[in-house]
């Protein structure tokens, strides 16, 4: 037996997973009620953040602490664009919306993709100064960034609509967009990382000086990698808020927040590992949802407790602690889930019964 | 075909290397000797491009490339392999030999070095798909003058290649730098702890001292020299 697949197979097999998924999606989609639709869109959503997040801070080994900035930049330009011009007249009550947005209304697509677009040019410009830093100085840097840009969101009241936010954005988002924007999110960011650019990108990440002298345009590499990074948080924004409806400035909206549970996912799925950030990412979903029967009120043997608000995270929290303890770099390491990988594993385990 | 005329390096207000000049001719073999921080790798440093000097000038094939970032000068052919092996641990031994060729564009043309890297070296081309961090140290330092060598240099230079290293694999590593030298016509510049290794090999030879040059000399004549036996050969 090969001791590898062949490109073939390989492409094969991913065809199909990609169709079961689908198949699985259409389901879910037509069996299931709205409760469990809007958790498995939000998986996708949180896929693409997570997956973009893994290529700044994972693979490129960029400590960025500024995606929830970017995200949000996806949520407003987007949202903006989507809402119906009547829609924006209602909920401007602070100052009138502000040219372009009080004249154009777009379709989901377009408008998705020119906020993946505006997050993008603001990660050029954050990245292009803030890049110049390492470590924990860039985590920092990145990190006032997005809140700048938050800041920003509460004050520009004309475009913003100030800490009021914007409300009754169209419920755009459904298993089918998200799952799609996450699909091409890890096609590019996947055959990115396996291209000469992405092994640049990794031996910057393990040794900066190794990596300048084998030729490597470190700045150039990390400021590319970033604006895709940044890009696609934009994309996962926009799902956001029509996933949302609702999007404002608070911290907790699509604030600092966000950037901490999305770290939380990559982290927790394997920092440098797509099929980790998604791992991650699902369980985040699932997880915050599942334990909302914690903050309900129970009877514990005839005990009448009123629910603790709040106490689904410190349990969370609890549980992100074991997981450190047992996988200190995360469920896939820096591994990727390939069918490789899958292969040997069942090779290896038909052989030790075969010897 | 390297210049560097009268180069003068700082870190921060410490001056590192006060007036440094020497040639490396094509074809050669020379070394760097010199003790701890007497400033050999800062000299290897500024030549790739990875430090700037204050004053002064270092010239390749007569073009000035003082100025140059380090990936141009990497692509005129001088290629460091930095000390301390400082390969890639997490990505695999083929992986890094492919980062090597990173500012290459001739894919068949790689794929020729890959495969010339792996007769070189053939124990890589066995573990070509395991991480750099869990090879050996002798394996470390093969991996890292292959991958120094997929970029395609005319000019290698080499830092402290016997660092940790057992004296039989020393022994191997320098006799395939003299093979790559008069097989493959590469030009070798070896900065060396270890000075009576790096004499034998070499045509020609600098002494550094705390950042300035003492002695120079052809190989054969320092090995003899009084002082240098005393300084740097134990004897």
């Amino acid at each position: 037996m090969p001791m590898k697949l062949s490109n073939r197979t390989n492409f094969i097999l991913t065809v199909a997973l990609v169709f079961f998924v689908w198949l699985l999606l259409f389901f879910i989609n037509g069996h299931m009620n709205t409760y469990m639709i809007r958790i498995v869109s939000l998986i996708g959503i949180y896929g693409v953040m997570a997956v973009s997040l893994t290529l700044i801070n994972g693979i490129t080994g960029i400590f960025s602490l500024g995606h929830s900035g970017f995200i949000a930049l996806g949520a407003y330009t987007s949202a903006l664009l989507t809402m119906s011009i009547h829609q924006k007249e209602v909920t401007f009550i602070l100052d009138k919306v502000a040219w372009p947005f009080n004249s154009v209304q777009l379709p989901f697509l377009p408008a998705t993709i020119i906020g993946g677009i505006v997050a993008a040019v603001f990660s050029f410009l954050i990245g292009w100064p803030s890049l110049r830093l390492s470590g924990d100085y860039l985590a920092i840097a990145t990190l006032g960034f997005s809140e700048i840009i938050r800041i920003l969101a509460l004050n520009l009241r004309s475009i913003t609509n100030g800490a009021l936010g914007l409300k009754s954005i169209p419920q755009y988002t459904n298993v089918w967009w998200s799952w799609t924007w996450l699909l091409i999110t890890v096609l590019f960011v996947g055959s990115l990382v396996n291209s000469s650019f992405g092994r640049a990108l990794k031996a910057i990440r393990e040794d900066r000086v190794a990596a300048a002298s084998m030729g490597i345009n470190i700045f150039k590499h990390q400021l590319l990698s970033f604006v895709i990074g940044g890009f696609f948080a934009g994309i996962s924004g926009s799902l956001y808020a029509h996933w949302l409806t609702t999007i404002d400035p608070r911290t907790t909206s699509i604030g600092v927040m966000l950037t901490f549970n999305v770290l939380i996912m990559i982290v927790i799925g394997g920092l440098g590992s797509i099929s980790g950030a998604i791992i991650g990412a699902g369980l985040f979903a699932i997880l915050t949802e599942w334990l909302r029967f914690l903050e309900e009120p129970m009877k514990i043997f005839s005990f009448e407790f009123s629910g603790i608000a709040g106490l689904r995270m410190l349990v969370f929290s609890a549980m992100f602690v074991m997981v450190m303890i047992f996988w200190p770099r995360g469920i896939m390491g820096r591994k990727e889930l390939t069918w490789n990988t899958l292969y040997s594993k069942l090779r290896r385990g038909s052989g030790e019964s075969n010897e | 075909m390297l210049e560097i005329k009268n180069i003068e390096v700082y870190y921060g207000y410490v001056k590192a290397l006060k007036d440094i000049s020497l040639r490396v001719e094509e074809g050669q073999i020379v070394s760097l000797l010199g003790s701890n921080g007497a400033g050999k790798t800062t000299t290897l440093k500024t030549i790739s491009g990875l430090l700037k000097p204050k004053s002064g000038s270092i010239l390749f094939h007569e073009k000035i490339i003082t100025h140059l970032d380090s990936s141009a000068i990497v692509r005129m052919g001088i290629v460091q392999c930095p000390e301390g092996r400082q390969l890639f641990p997490d990505l695999s031994v083929k992986e890094n030999l492919l980062v090597g060729a990173i500012t290459r564009k001739n894919r068949k043309q790689i794929n020729d070095d890959l495969n010339q890297v792996y007769g070189l070296f053939p124990i890589l081309r066995d573990r070509k798909n395991q991480l750099a961090g869990t090879l050996s140290g002798g394996e470390q330092q093969m991996l890292a003058i292959g991958r120094a060598l997929m970029a395609g240099p005319k000019l290698l230079m080499l830092d402290e290649p016997s660092l940790g290293l057992a004296p039989k694999i020393v022994e191997q590593i320098f006799e395939l730098l003299v093979n790559l030298n008069k097989e493959k016509g590469l030009t070798i510049l070896l900065v060396e702890q270890n000075a009576n290794a790096a004499l034998r090999i070499s045509d020609y030879a600098y002494i550094l001292e705390v950042g300035t040059l003492t002695l120079e000399g052809d190989a054969k004549d320092l090995l003899k020299s009084e002082l240098v036996q005393q300084k740097y050969l134990g004897a």
